[in-house]
Formats: structure tokens, C-alpha cells, sequence
């Protein structure tokens, strides 16, 4: 395989590559929607005592499948006068925006599709695109419902853009790299439990609470507030054209539940079996205090299976569980909060997030240069805090 | 708005916060889900709930309890109550032509119930009543009182009793099948008999007839209670005897 991949001239493994990498992207989006939607049904089902899909599948796990084929074979019901060109790319738009998110994020070590040194910047660069996706089908569906949910979804995606990513400032003062996969690799380094959740708490629930916004998910679900604009922006859509707007809703999720998960817990870190088995060794063996055969075994085993492909199996499921955590969080406080008003939105937005996001990369700033500028000094109890927070720059 | 205003709002937004989703996640986790999953198990209907108008049987004899006259049929809003009837010369009673109800436009209102006289309609607890065929939902008088016999009893027909409480507020699921009739000539939708007509019960339906008069309880009352008057045992065994005539004469 090595050989013939080799063999190839850069053009064709380029274009080679790209193709295999865009499949599996789009596949891994495809997968992580069916996962996505039905644990979203079934979540909500358990918090309402109700059982959600039962028919299809194991106890209705599949029932995703199904749903998509239904709305594949469904009609195209397209109003009168609409802006033709606008209203049939809108859905298909919203649904490449979702999945461009994925092309950056580090799935394991060195799992990553394109391993961007920008790849904040590609993140603020991306969101920026899903609202012209929502403005252009809420414009071009001739609808009151449509355009009133397009311009909320507008106006609450770019305003809440700005705390999103002065949120992820902070992280990125601290790893002192926009590269995501240095992100992950700079929280390793800084041993256990040295993810960037406690010292960037601040920085971490406003990150929750911007993107829920920018995902358009409930409590933020303006932009398709059922009760008021009858679907919002599409409204208008029938088929597998609304289907894609659902596919990019719930890509999204995950999507941005993987983005938290690597700037906030860092994504692939987590124990392997060489971590376990060498640990337990070292239970066994009583942190050197009795040392026996049974845990020298285990941890000349472990010393002897460093390597390997399993480092990566391991680093994408700590991965997805992680991601899997955020986006069961979203679901959480989608099935427990009621919907707020535009005004009450735009006020959390403005007056009280982007506030505190600001005060955060403040205190990390000053924080920062507290730790780098009296490291080694004797501020004992200025390091010691400092030392508490995490923000020290190295912990030996 | 101060910074301290601005702080305990936030920590009690948070805090309100948390205890929403405390409670969501108490309800996931620790309540079972109440669904009925319908086709495969039917639900409990409750007491008061309204199915289907349904024509009763009196089980003794196995004639209807309807007399024919036509009270439902007025107080019916929607007037899908059909009543055709002619007199039987022999009986002086009337008999039944055709009785239907078009359950398509029945809206289940219970106003044929209250106003039965006799007590013969009852709103029955079957409610999968869907057809393929809409004509198929005009119910006949068969339809009606074979769905009726589960809610049917033995008893004489007759007016309701007064000041009693009123016999359609529940239906009374009794379970009666049609092997539940006692009378031998009996069957399903016999019409009314002439008036003195005493029926003849099948052998299983028969009440034993009663021993002798339960006198050793008398007695052993007696030295319990020697103040007691002399007519009570004697009021007792005249009771008893009383009855056992009557189980005899019921036998012949």
C-alpha cells in the first residue's frame, strides 16, 4: 500500500488525497448526524418520561435512516416567485459551512485533515458563513416567516461571532499557538488535569453559551422559533432540501462540541493502555515501596507496547467521548430552558458576554505575565495561587 | 447597574440554571417512562370514559331492556339514532324493526344514556372502532347488544329506581358472554315477553335449594342473650322457610 502510494506522482496523491479525506469528512458528518439526531430524540424522550423512536431498529435506534430516505423521496414543494438560485444553493450552503468545521479538528495525534497554523481564525472565518447561508435562503424564499427568522438568525449569529471568539482568546494566550493540534499537545504537556477548562472557566461558559447562540439551538433558537415564525428561515423548504438544513444543524453540533472539546479538554489526551497498565503497575507495586513480579510485569508490558496504532484508536475515543459530552450538554439545556426573547438575547450578548470575555483575556493577559515574569521568584503565595489556577507556564 | 448587581445576577442565573437541569436530569434518570405502547397493549380507560352508546341484554331471560320509546331518539343532538317499531299482537309489547346507531356522526355526548328511561343503554368503554369501509360504522341492534352483553346483568326489566345514583354515570363492566343467559329458550335479542312470562333457567343457573333453617346459630345466640324475646327465632325460621319455597317453586 506504502509502495504504491509512493509510487504515485504529487499531483495524483494530492488530488488523491483530497478526494479519500473530503469522503471520509463527509461520511464521519453523515455518521455523526444520525448519532446526533437520535440521541437528541432520545434524550428529550427520557426527560419528558416518554420512550422516543421504539419501531425501527433496536428499540427505534436506527430510526435516522429511515427519516432520511423518507425526506430523500419526498416532493419539492417551492412557492411562487421565489429567488430562484438563492433558495435551492441556501440549504446546500448551510450544510458545507457545517462540515468545513471538521477539516481542522484533530481527531487523534496527527488525525487531522488539513493542519491549518490559523486554525482559530479558520473557525471565526467559518461561522461567518453559515449566516450567509441563513440570509440567503430567509431572502429567498418569499416568505414573511422566512425573512423575519433569517434576519434574527443574522443579527444573533454575527453579534454573538464577536464573543465567540474573544472567548478562545484567552485559550490562545495561554497555548501561545492558533494551531489546534498545539492546543492539545501544549495540554498534555502540562500533566494532569492540565486541560484549559479550570484556568479559562470564564472563558469556557462563555464559549458554551456563544455557541449554543451560534448553533441557533434552543435556548437561542430564534432564528426558527416555532411558536412565533412558523419554522423561520425554512420555513419554505420541504425534502431533502429541509434536510440538509437539518443535517448542517446537527453537523454543527457536534462539530463545535469537538472544537470545545479540544480547546477546553484536551481532545485526544486521556489515558492508553500503556497509561493503565503502567499505572496499575505501579499501584501493584506500591509506588516503589514493595515491589513485586506482578507489577514489574505490568509495567515492562506497558514499556514494551509504546507505539502502535492503538495510540490512535485511543486518542479519537477519548476524543469523541469528550465531544460526545458536549453535545449531550447542548441537548441537556435544550430540553431544560425555555426559548428567551430577541431583546433578552441580544442583551446577554452585548452587555453582559462580551463583557466578560473581554475581562477574561484581562485576567489571563495579567496572569499570564504574573507567572512568566516571577517564575522562581519566592512570591509563595503568588505562585502557589497561580500554581492552583493552572496558569503556570511549566509545572516542574 | 453596579459590578455587584452584575455578579448576583449572574450567580443567581447560574444558580437557577443548575437547578433546572438538576431537575431535567432527575426525570431522566430516575422516572420511568410512561408511554402505553398502544397496539401491542391496550390502556386502562377510565370510569367515566365515553366509547360507544351500546344496547344492554337482561341476561335472565335474554330479552333487550329497550322498550321502544324512542327517548333516545329525541334527545339525540345529531340524530343518528334509527328507530323502526311494531307492536306484537301477541304480547302487546313492542318489537324492535331496526334500532342503529351511525357512529360516524355520533359525537359520544351521553344524552342517549340520561335520558333511557330503562336503564338499557349504557356508554361502553370499546373505543377501536376504526372500519375501512365509513358504512360499516352505522351500528345495528346485533352489533350493539353483542357489544353490550359485557356490560349486561341479570335483573327484571323495569324502570330506574329513584333517588338511586344514577346508573349511566359508570358503565359496569360485568363481562357477560352469551353463555351468561339463564333462561333455556333464551337468546341474543329476544324481544320483549308477555307480561306474566316466568322463565325456565338452565340446570347451572339454578339456585340450590336451601337446607334447613340455619337453627344451631339460633340457638347458641339464645343462652348468649336469655333476655331476648322469644318471637326472634321464630321470625328467623319463617324467613328461612320462606325462601326455601320460593327456590323450590323457582325450580319447578
Amino acid at each position: 500500500m506504502a509502495e504504491w502510494w509512493n509510487g504515485l506522482s504529487p499531483v495524483a496523491q494530492t488530488w488523491l488525497g483530497a478526494l479519500g479525506k473530503g469522503t471520509l469528512i463527509l461520511v464521519w458528518g453523515l455518521a455523526n448526524f444520525a448519532i446526533a439526531m437520535m440521541l437528541e430524540r432520545k434524550v428529550s424522550a427520557w426527560m419528558q418520561n416518554r420512550v422516543g423512536p421504539w419501531r425501527s431498529g433496536l428499540h427505534g435506534w436506527v430510526q435516522a435512516i429511515p427519516d432520511l430516505l423518507k425526506l430523500y423521496v419526498k416532493e419539492y414543494i417551492q412557492p411562487r416567485n421565489v429567488d430562484y438560485w438563492l433558495y435551492v444553493i441556501a440549504p446546500f450552503m448551510g450544510y458545507v459551512s457545517a462540515n468545513l468545521v471538521w477539516l481542522i479538528v484533530p481527531f487523534g495525534p496527527g488525525l487531522t485533515v488539513i493542519n491549518l497554523d490559523i486554525g482559530i481564525i479558520f473557525i471565526a472565518a467559518i461561522t461567518g458563513y453559515d449566516v450567509i447561508a441563513i440570509f440567503m435562503s430567509g431572502w429567498g424564499s418569499n416568505n414573511k416567516y422566512s425573512l423575519l427568522g433569517a434576519m434574527r438568525g443574522a443579527a444573533q449569529m454575527i453579534s454573538y461571532e464577536v464573543t465567540l471568539v474573544m472567548s478562545i482568546i484567552g485559550v490562545v494566550m495561554m497555548a501561545g499557538s492558533l494551531r489546534l493540534s498545539d492546543i492539545v499537545e501544549i495540554q498534555i504537556q502540562r500533566g494532569f488535569m492540565g486541560w484549559f477548562l479550570l484556568p479559562q472557566i470564564i472563558g469556557f461558559i462563555v464559549y458554551l453559551i456563544a455557541s449554543l447562540a451560534e448553533l441557533n439551538r434552543a435556548p437561542f433558537d430564534l432564528a426558527e422559533a416555532e411558536s412565533e415564525l412558523v419554522s423561520g428561515y425554512h420555513t419554505e423548504y420541504s425534502g431533502f432540501r429541509w434536510a440538509a438544513f437539518m443535517l448542517a444543524e446537527y453537523i454543527h453540533l457536534v462539530a463545535w462540541s469537538s472544537i470545545a472539546a479540544t480547546l477546553f479538554l484536551g481532545g485526544w489526551s486521556g489515558f492508553t493502555h500503556v497509561e493503565i497498565a503502567s499505572g496499575l503497575g505501579n499501584l501493584i507495586n506500591g509506588f516503589g515501596n514493595f515491589q513485586n513480579g506482578v507489577g514489574d510485569a505490568l509495567i515492562n508490558w506497558a514499556a514494551a507496547h509504546t507505539g502502535g496504532w492503538l495510540i490512535y484508536l485511543w486518542g479519537f475515543l477519548w476524543f469523541c467521548l469528550k465531544t460526545y459530552l458536549f453535545v449531550f450538554l447542548a441537548m441537556w439545556i435544550r430540553w431544560t430552558l425555555p426559548r428567551v426573547r430577541i431583546d433578552q438575547l441580544m442583551d446577554l450578548g452585548w452587555k453582559f458576554l462580551l463583557p466578560v470575555s473581554l475581562f477574561n483575556i484581562f485576567l489571563t493577559g495579567v496572569l499570564r505575565f504574573l507567572a512568566v515574569e516571577y517564575n522562581g521568584l519566592p512570591i509563595q503565595l503568588g505562585s502557589f495561587t497561580l500554581r492552583l489556577l493552572g496558569l503556570w507556564a511549566n509545572p516542574m | 447597574m453596579g459590578v455587584t448587581n452584575f455578579v448576583g445576577e449572574a450567580w443567581n442565573a447560574g444558580k437557577s440554571f443548575i437547578t433546572g437541569l438538576s431537575i431535567t436530569f432527575k426525570e431522566m434518570m430516575f422516572r420511568p417512562p410512561i408511554t402505553v405502547f398502544y397496539p401491542d397493549e391496550l390502556d386502562d380507560v377510565p370510569a367515566w370514559a365515553r366509547g360507544i352508546p351500546l344496547q344492554k341484554t337482561d341476561l335472565l331471560t335474554g330479552e333487550y331492556k329497550c322498550t321502544s320509546c324512542a327517548m333516545c331518539v329525541d334527545a339525540c343532538p345529531v340524530n343518528v339514532i334509527t328507530l323502526e317499531w311494531h307492536q306484537d299482537p301477541a304480547t302487546k309489547k313492542k318489537v324492535i324493526d331496526r334500532y342503529a346507531i351511525d357512529m360516524s356522526r355520533c359525537m359520544l355526548c351521553n344524552y342517549c344514556i340520561e335520558a333511557c328511561p330503562f336503564d338499557s343503554l349504557v356508554m361502553g368503554y370499546d373505543y377501536e372502532l376504526c372500519k375501512v369501509d365509513p358504512t360499516m360504522l352505522v351500528y345495528e341492534m346485533e352489533d350493539l347488544l353483542r357489544m353490550g352483553l359485557k356490560y349486561s346483568k341479570a335483573e327484571q326489566p323495569g324502570p330506574k329506581a329513584k333517588n338511586a345514583l344514577p346508573p349511566w354515570l359508570f358503565a359496569e363492566l360485568t363481562g357477560a358472554t352469551e353463555d351468561d343467559i339463564q333462561d333455556e329458550n333464551g337468546y341474543l335479542g329476544r324481544p320483549p315477553q308477555a307480561k306474566g312470562y316466568v322463565p325456565s333457567l338452565k340446570p347451572q343457573f339454578q339456585k340450590p335449594v336451601e337446607e334447613a333453617p340455619p337453627a344451631p346459630a339460633a340457638e347458641a345466640k339464645a343462652p348468649a342473650a336469655p333476655a331476648a324475646p322469644k318471637e326472634t327465632p321464630t321470625q328467623t325460621a319463617l324467613v328461612n322457610t320462606e325462601t326455601g319455597t320460593k327456590d323450590g317453586e323457582e325450580a319447578k
